[in-house]
């Protein structure tokens, strides 16, 4: 092969290609039938590799890490996996791809052949299942689901279906999997995400509600006093009553909605005030929460909407009417199965350093009553599970609260925290627990905020 | 046919000729995540016509035409500046690819065999190269090498690869 074109080759592989070097590569192509028959045989090589389609032990195992990836990457990582795995057959890999069209009906249960349109692409360690109500002492990563619903006691598992749409389920939740691109949540949480190509994913609901996708990703939450909460997290949905009680509804990212148990709209959000540094709970937190620095503004990151404690007891400072200026304690416990939503604060300054103090005020006003804080870097860690992904403290970078430089005022109607805060090198970081957003849900935005030595500005 | 033999059917013709059309796909797009976007496109596509396919005709020609278009359909998408080759070419290309699609099969047993033959760091190099999310900068990273030290060790790798392929299928006999 002319060490030209190779060099030109291994430059398109490699991401290196200069125009020069495409014109060049043009040339040389064009001048004979061999240079294509090489350049051919190149690319050949490549995609033989790139899908690991030579023979068995030749390369040596490529390792599957299956850790939490961006949204984007998921599916992607998913694809990999299974083939790189070769748990799956080449059967499931095209099954990977194949979007059937025209098997979005309801009437997809209805089919006489029990067809697989999803399986299970990852779970938890601690993942426990049912299907139909019998113990699964086996479902693993790889295996195939059925129209019946799933019962996940414990832990966290990944559905992917035939259209690639991928729907992450935290246990305790009932999900039931009707079609490649249609499934029905009964209980529980669910995140999902629709790819441009699975568009009109179908999510139906307790109650006769139906979230249709309209290109997007959103969280949704099946509480068991038939209340469903859901927020888009990407794109847009629209939100469909089977029994009319309510017309069509499209929601736009970051907006939620509360459906009642009669089947209707009890509440519906515009996008939370809190701006770019929103990230909602299901992102990578160590990403933008440890990117995020200002010596001016509180990042303020809604965590999960209706978190039910599930039995958990929850050691929270409780919400004591003025001042708490002593935080070397975790007082106080939250009722079990109180359904809550979270919100994680962080002040983390930019130009904070050992040599320089930077202090900082903030009011945050939320529209339901605020129960508890937890304020200790212990005690976040420890309640991430609950209320967020598990890798959503800031390692290495937050800080206890100190008794004689940090301060937390809540208001009298418990609704509005003043936060007088002083940090110099790493971030000071709180959790925010107020009522659920399923009652009524709480949009939190802030006042002022005012920094020694800076700019005023907003916590927005 | 009903719609199941029908899907059945279209999967074991889609299976066997999945790695044609993903080459098929390759030699033309220059970004690997471009290249599986357009066969995840060109599956949807031939699945929503297979009603159009004759039984017993070349399944992989018909595939290689829808690819083909999927291909000029991902370049109008493409970002202006994007680099690619001239559409002349690419249709040249797309006709020679097609007509030595039938040599994937030797090739892919050739390249079993050259593999082995390969050094154990040559392999694990390989290996580390075509792990999923992977490129030199990781790999260089991982193996404690420089980025460049790693992009010249492939380039020698594909090299001999090559060579080692055309050898065997040159060979009296071909590839075993």
């Amino acid at each position: 092969m002319n060490s030209r074109l190779l060099d030109h080759c291994c430059a398109i592989t490699d991401g290196t290609l200069t125009a020069e070097a495409l014109a060049d590569l043009e040339s040389i192509l064009r001048a004979n039938e061999a240079a294509r028959r090489d350049y051919i045989d190149f690319m050949r090589l490549q995609s033989l590799l790139e899908r690991n389609e030579i023979a068995n032990a030749t390369l040596a195992p490529m390792p599957i890490t299956p850790t939490r990836r961006s949204r984007r990457s998921r599916v992607r990582s998913v694809w990999y996996a299974a083939a790189l795995a070769a748990v799956l057959t080449l059967a499931l890999t095209v099954w990977f791809i194949l979007p059937r069209e025209n098997t979005t009906t309801p009437s997809d249960t209805d089919s006489p052949t029990p067809h697989s349109f999803a399986l299970l692409s990852t779970c938890s360690n601690d993942a426990v299942f049912n299907i139909d109500a019998n113990p699964v002492a086996s479902l693993n990563p790889g295996d195939a689901l059925t129209p019946s619903p799933i019962r996940l006691q414990a832990g966290s598992a990944q559905v992917m279906f035939n259209s690639t749409t991928v729907v992450d389920l935290r246990g305790p939740c009932t999900f039931q999997p009707l079609g490649p691109n249609h499934a029905r949540l009964t209980a529980g949480s669910a995140s999902v995400y629709v790819p441009r190509r699975a568009r009109g994913f179908i999510l139906e609901t307790a109650l006769g509600v139906r979230i249709v996708d309209l290109g997007t990703a959103f969280e949704v939450t099946q509480r068991p006093d038939g209340k469903m909460a859901v927020v888009v997290t990407e794109g847009k949905i629209r939100l469909e009553s089977d029994h009319d009680r309510f017309d069509p509804l499209v929601l736009t990212s970051p907006q939620r909605a509360v459906v009642t148990t009669d089947g209707l709209i009890q509440s519906q959000h515009s996008p939370i005030a809190a701006a770019e540094h929103i990230r909602l709970w299901n992102t990578a937190f160590d990403g933008p929460v440890s990117e995020f620095r200002s010596d001016d503004t509180v990042a303020l990151i809604p965590e999960s909407i209706v978190t039910d404690l599930a039995g958990k007891t929850l050691a929270v400072v409780p919400p004591t009417v003025g001042r708490i200026a002593r935080f070397d304690r975790e007082k106080g416990s939250l009722r079990v199965d109180r359904p809550l939503d979270a919100y994680s604060l962080v002040f983390h300054p930019a130009s904070g350093s050992v040599e320089n103090q930077v202090k900082l005020t903030a009011v945050v006003e939320f529209d339901r009553p605020i129960v508890g804080l937890i304020v200790s870097p212990q005690a976040i860690k420890s309640s991430n599970a609950w209320f967020a992904s598990s890798d959503s403290f800031i390692r290495n970078g937050s800080s206890s609260l100190e008794d004689d430089a940090d301060q937390i005022i809540v208001s009298d109607d418990h609704r509005t925290l003043t936060l007088h805060l002083t940090a110099r090198t790493g971030a000071d970081h709180l959790r925010v627990l107020t009522e659920s957003a399923s009652t009524d849900s709480p949009q939190p935005h802030s006042e002022s905020n005012q920094s020694e030595g800076s700019t005023q500005g907003d916590v927005r | 046919m009903d719609t199941t033999d029908q899907h059945d059917q279209f999967m074991r013709l889609f299976i066997q000729h999945q790695p044609r059309i993903y080459a098929y796909i390759r030699t033309l797009v220059f970004n690997r995540a471009d290249a599986e976007e357009v066969l995840q496109e060109v599956a949807s596509v031939l699945w929503r016509r297979f009603e159009d396919f004759t039984p017993g005709t070349h399944f992989d020609r018909w595939a290689f035409t829808i690819a083909y278009h999927q291909v000029l359909y991902h370049r109008q998408k493409a970002r202006r500046d994007a680099l690619m080759l001239h559409g002349d070419l690419v249709e040249t290309l797309a006709d020679q690819a097609a007509e030595e699609s039938g040599r994937l099969d030797e090739f892919r047993d050739a390249l079993s065999e050259c593999v082995t033959q390969l050094g154990a760091t040559d392999r694990d190099l390989l290996s580390r190269r075509y792990e999923s999310g992977a490129n030199n900068r990781s790999v260089a990273s991982a193996v404690g090498r420089s980025e460049s030290a790693v992009s010249r060790a492939l380039h020698r790798i594909y090299r001999v690869l090559l060579e080692c392929i055309r050898s065997k299928i040159e060979s009296p006999g071909g590839a075993s």
